[in-house]
């Protein structure tokens, strides 16, 4: 389709995933939606993501406020929200697995119970759904390859996706299945497997087109094949070269995101443009633009991206 | 008499209370019915009896495996009112914790009291009733309930505290709070319960009594209501045997073992003077007095026809 009849929103992830010295490479890696001084930071952040040119933001309320609270800032900005973003965690991963119908296996879902709720409140009827990031895990630190893949590992967490496509299903709100890498749906045959076992009615796709790359997954192509489900994206620009050395050289997430895998859109090799032309005619989801280490200071890193969505757009 | 039927709501103890006491506290373990993912299938049912039984309204209770949005269309369906709900804070060294210098961890204390607001707010309502948190293993819980046992001063200025701390988390979320003594906490008797009121503002904390957790201490709950009329924003009502009260404070009585007698009773079938209590609030007292029956004396749906048949009595309908 057109990409300027397309619906862009900027996730603030330029403004939380930060070092803590910006000019220490060696320094600590910062998620600062969990820290609770960012939320006096929030609106800032919302009024700069509104002043750089987009309408939209993806849906984070932190879990440092309430759903009226968030509200009130995304109100206050002048935005509109995109679809959230929950993941499933690999039970097998924290202890072993749980019988369906535990009491334990029940809560195992709160996290995607609460992504309903708050989706529910914005009026957001998709969300994107992934495994679980999870920095201590085999494949955070031999990303983008698919490393010590198991099927009857697949198979468990495909059992535990269904269980919360049920949960949000029940809620109103219909998941997208959403690639990541280094979680344990990372590469074609990951997420075609999920895709194949839970019915097209209850799950969508949910692509991420960066992810889809480095991953060396040609992110048109899975659109193009998927593309009676794909109901709405993550786009991220790469350095395609960094991406290959990454897969080659064995590199961790960490150390490939300190040396600048991530760029604003335009100034990596994906062909995004094209990528977006290959969704179908008509199609009426979400691109929500990620920036996951901003390659310049984060306001510019945002007018950047706004000036990148005007001209493929234009 | 300015109190009418509308002012009446009542918490769905009756049916809950089954296996309280048998908590360990460890993830997994129920307290009460509300915990048990089970529950929900049950709360409809539980709502419709509630109305049935003759109220208007019940107590605010978001389950939690359940979502606002499916909370509001149970009530919906129950053609019920919520009136405001419950919300406790501890003591971080009471779990094995030190805050001092860890304002993330101090933040992150007040996440449950963050959450009612957002309940509260989501189903139109601005108070909640405040307490201090209740736990196995206290010593007015597992030795001497409503004795003022093992009394700190210096804890209850850090008990104070805390409420203000989540009293202002409330207020900045436009929920007033309510203190709500509680037997077993450590906002118990008249005196500590005066002294945390008198610590914090009026304008960030109101009032909100359980009358028959003061009478269960001993005191005096008609001359409490009178001299706090016009802090008192909602009331807990509840009934009991306060000759067994006496009893049980006498003798260091544990809460449980306490509770396990034929002590928490229907409103007019105990000696709490409620109706006198009720008659000291204002004529133009606005709040909701909420009915509790901790434990039943009888089957529950009964224990709410029961319930109902007492405020109907003496709050006659032409009343209105």
């Amino acid at each position: 389709m057109s990409v300027k009849d397309l619906k862009f929103a900027l996730n603030a992830i330029q403004w939380i995933n930060v070092k803590e010295d910006p000019n220490d490479l060696d320094s600590a890696s910062l998620w600062r939606f969990a820290d609770p001084a960012f939320v006096a930071e929030y609106p800032d952040v919302l009024r700069e993501i509104k002043r750089a040119g987009f309408d939209a933001t993806m849906m984070e309320v932190l879990d440092t406020q309430t759903l009226q609270n968030y509200a009130a800032m995304v109100a206050e900005a002048e935005l509109a929200l995109a679809p959230g973003y929950v993941q499933v965690p690999l039970a097998s991963d924290h202890g072993g697995r749980l019988e369906r119908g535990s009491f334990e296996r029940i809560h195992w879902f709160d996290a995607v119970r609460r992504k309903a709720e708050e989706s529910n409140y914005f009026g957001l009827s998709t969300i994107f759904l992934a495994a679980e990031v999870d920095q201590t895990a085999i494949r955070w630190t031999k990303p983008a390859v698919g490393h010590d893949f198991s099927q009857d590992r697949l198979d468990e967490l495909t059992d535990l996706i269904d269980e919360a496509v049920d949960v949000l299903n029940a809620e109103g709100v219909k998941p997208g299945l959403h690639n990541h890498v280094g979680t344990w749906i990372e590469t074609q045959h990951e997420y075609e497997h999920v895709l194949n076992a839970i019915d097209a009615s209850r799950l969508g796709a949910a692509f991420d087109i960066g992810h889809l790359e480095w991953a060396g997954i040609s992110a048109k192509d899975a659109i193009a094949k998927w593309s009676d489900r794909v109901q709405d994206l993550h786009l991220k620009d790469l350095d395609l070269d960094l991406a290959r050395r990454s897969r080659d050289e064995g590199l961790t997430y960490e150390r490939a995101t300190d040396l600048g895998l991530y760029l604003e859109p335009g100034l990596g090799q994906i062909d995004l443009r094209g990528t977006l032309e290959a969704l179908p005619e008509g199609w009426d989801g979400w691109v929500i633009i990620e920036v996951d280490r901003a390659s310049m200071d984060p306001v510019k890193s945002a007018h950047h991206t706004a000036r990148w969505v005007s001209e493929i757009t234009g | 008499m300015a109190l009418t039927q509308d002012h009446f709501s009542l918490n769905t103890l009756q049916w809950i209370t089954v296996s309280l006491g048998e908590s360990t506290g460890e993830p997994g373990s129920v307290g009460w019915e509300f915990d048990r993912p089970s529950f929900l299938a049950r709360q409809p049912v539980v709502l419709g009896q509630v109305r049935d039984a003759g109220f208007s309204a019940v107590m605010l209770e978001v389950l939690p495996t359940q979502t606002l949005q499916a909370y509001a269309r149970v009530v919906a369906d129950s053609g019920l009112r919520v009136t405001p709900g419950y919300v406790h804070i501890g003591l971080p060294e009471e779990f094995g914790r030190d805050h001092t210098g860890d304002d993330e961890a101090q933040f992150r204390w007040f996440d449950g009291i963050r959450r009612r607001a957002e309940e509260s707010l989501y189903m139109g309502l601005d108070r909640v009733f405040l307490a201090a948190d209740m736990a196995p293993g206290r010593p007015r819980i597992d030795e001497a309930a409503a004795a003022g046992h093992a009394f700190d001063a210096a804890r209850l200025d850090r008990v104070a505290n805390s409420i203000g701390e989540a009293a202002e988390v409330l207020k900045a979320e436009g929920v007033t709070a309510a203190l709500h003594n509680h037997v077993g906490t450590w906002i118990e008797t008249e005196s500590e319960y005066d002294y945390v009121l008198d610590a914090v503002s009026p304008t960030l904390l109101a009032a909100g009594p359980d009358i028959g957790h003061l009478a269960w201490t001993g005191s005096d709950t008609v001359a409490w209501v009178a001299a706090h009329r016009d802090r008192i924003s909602d009331l807990h009502v509840k009934d009991m045997d306060l000759a067994l009260a006496k009893t049980a404070r006498e003798k260091s009585t544990p809460y449980f073992e306490v509770m396990a007698q034929r002590f928490f009773l229907e409103p007019g079938l105990g000696d709490v003077p409620i109706r006198e209590a009720l008659a000291e609030l204002p004529d133009d007292f606005g709040g909701t007095v909420l009915i509790e029956v901790d434990k039943p004396s009888m089957e529950p749906f009964e224990s709410a026809k029961t319930s109902w048949a007492w405020i109907a009595e003496n709050y006659p309908e032409g009343a209105r």
